[in-house]
């Protein structure tokens, strides 16, 4: 538990200076706040941006902030030195994914209240997020941790975080997305957030996350024994 | 425990390509010893043996007394390292990196401190790393490896690319930690270094230990010219035999004030490098 905590504290020193991982936790909640408080389209709904925000910030936040975390701490040696030092590689996995949870679902509860979410809707809301985030960490990880440097990361992170972030959103507009857009988690959490008021059974799409959840751990156990090659 | 380090047959090979070849080496308690050779000369690889990150092919690793293939979580917390290449947080300051590691080690701030004075780090312990100097990310590397109270410290070539003072200062704390009953082991190509600092040195060659000893001895041993060189005061320079006949003449220039100085002929450890495998090691 020491070794975890020293990581997270060290983390989150570390996250302040780092503008680029920092950026992905506050990006999608600001601009949640401001175009909920300050946009006002005639005949959109109140929450149309924040549900918007919510699918891009689960889909590209947690993955690129993990991955970019890990490959980083590889490439300039920390991460060995830490595993030098008695720290084992799942302690320092549970850290950073812990880490970059906990702030990526202090980002969504700013998005909850920005929303107006009460009540049930609201716990509703925030374990949706807390699914979706929980699968781009394993996604993150196991780019991480199979990735070589952040050079090797960054070209794997990119494209997928696009896909991810970005396909629920162009399913909106287009049928053949939408078919791909309900295959991944993302396009799922994207539908849950959707009709978060609605009665519609959630039953097919937790599955589907759930799908996506267990190949991004599979991915992640066949990249962990990378980690200990650093 | 006397012997720190005990190696008996140590093989290492990745893939078809053999490493290390038969590597025997017994370190005792409070011993620098030197591990000397050219890149590609198996001496990372012998080091990750010693440090528990890699396992032999085959023979038989003893450090502080655990199984090289299963070194103790215990154990583990008596060994420093530092390595070559940085591995340091290059975003957070000086006492931020060793913060983590007094977490991790389980050490107090009051020991931070301390181990920052004593590497003369302590008025930049506000500096970000990345706004440090070489010589000070040294000086925060080995402070980092000191931190907690190991016994045996593996140094990665400590003072490579430094300049002369701060390389004086990392052999004077050394030679204070050696004092302190600290087992040290050293890796480097700085002959002036091993000359220096260590009491028994290794020559390690493509995989194999060439030659072994305490380093005056290792280049008395190979010195088969057996002669002296004087330089006399009018900077002549004569030679004579190691031999009996040689003494009354020494001594008459002594007497008569002729010498100016006297040396022998043993070669360096970079001659005897050389006349063993016939590259420098710094190659």
């Amino acid at each position: 538990m020491r070794n975890i905590l020293a990581i997270m504290k060290k983390q989150w020193k570390d996250t302040l200076k780092n503008k680029p991982v920092l950026i992905q936790f506050i990006i999608f909640p600001i601009m949640s706040v401001i175009m909920a408080n300050f946009v006002a389209i005639p005949d959109l709904s109140p929450t149309y941006f924040i549900k918007m925000f919510a699918g891009m910030f689960v889909g590209m936040s947690p993955l690129v902030a993990t991955s970019s975390i890990l490959s980083e701490e590889k490439d300039q040696g920390t991460l060995r030195v830490l595993f030098m030092s008695n720290v084992k590689s799942g302690e320092y996995l549970f850290a950073i994914g812990s880490y970059v949870f906990l702030l990526s679902m202090a980002g969504a509860g700013m998005m909850c209240l920005a929303g107006g979410y009460t009540g049930f809707d609201a716990l509703k809301f925030l374990i949706i997020l807390a699914l979706g985030i929980l699968t781009s960490i394993l996604i993150g990880a196991a780019i991480g941790a199979f990735s070589k440097n952040q050079m090797v990361a960054t070209s794997i992170m990119t494209p997928l975080m696009m896909v991810f972030a970005f396909i629920p959103m162009i399913g909106g507009f287009n049928k053949q997305v939408q078919k791909v857009s309900k295959v991944l988690y993302s396009g799922q959490i994207d539908y849950l957030i959707g009709n978060i008021e609605g009665n519609e059974s959630m039953i097919s799409s937790l599955l589907i996350i759930l799908i996506n959840a267990i190949i991004a751990l599979v991915l992640f156990a066949l990249a962990y024994r990378n980690l200990r090659k650093v | 425990m006397n012997n720190i380090i005990e190696l008996k047959d140590i093989y290492h090979s990745y893939n078809e390509k053999k490493v290390l070849k038969g590597i025997s080496l017994t370190v005792k308690k409070g011993e620098i010893i030197g591990l000397l050779g050219p890149s590609g000369a198996g001496k990372t690889t012998l080091v990750n043996i010693l440090t528990g990150q890699l396992s032999q092919t085959a023979g038989i690793g003893r450090v502080l007394g655990d199984d090289t293939k299963h070194i103790s979580d215990k154990t583990k917390t008596q060994i420093g390292i530092m390595m070559d290449s940085f591995g340091l947080y290059q975003r957070l300051t000086v006492y931020d990196n060793m913060q983590l590691f007094a977490g991790i080690y389980k050490v107090d701030k009051k020991k931070i401190e301390e181990t920052l004075k004593k590497v003369g780090l302590y008025n930049a312990r506000n500096n970000t790393v990345s706004n440090l100097s070489k010589g000070m990310r040294n000086r925060l590397n080995m402070a980092r490896a000191i931190l907690r109270e190991s016994s045996l410290l593996f140094l990665d070539e400590p003072t490579s690319g430094l300049d002369p003072a701060t390389t004086d200062f990392i052999h004077e704390m050394l030679l204070e930690m050696k004092n302190e009953g600290i087992t040290i082991f050293l890796t480097t190509h700085n002959m002036y270094e091993a000359s220096k600092l260590c009491d028994n040195i290794a020559l390690l060659n493509q995989g194999e230990i060439i030659e072994y000893g305490n380093p005056e001895d290792i280049c008395r041993r190979h010195n088969k010219q057996d002669q002296f060189t004087i330089v006399l005061q009018n900077d002549e320079t004569i030679v004579l035999p190691n031999a009996p006949e040689s003494g009354e003449k020494i001594g008459n220039l002594i007497k008569n004030k002729n010498v100016k100085s006297i040396h022998s002929s043993e070669p360096t450890l970079e001659d005897v490098f050389l006349k063993l495998t016939g590259r420098k090691l710094d190659k």
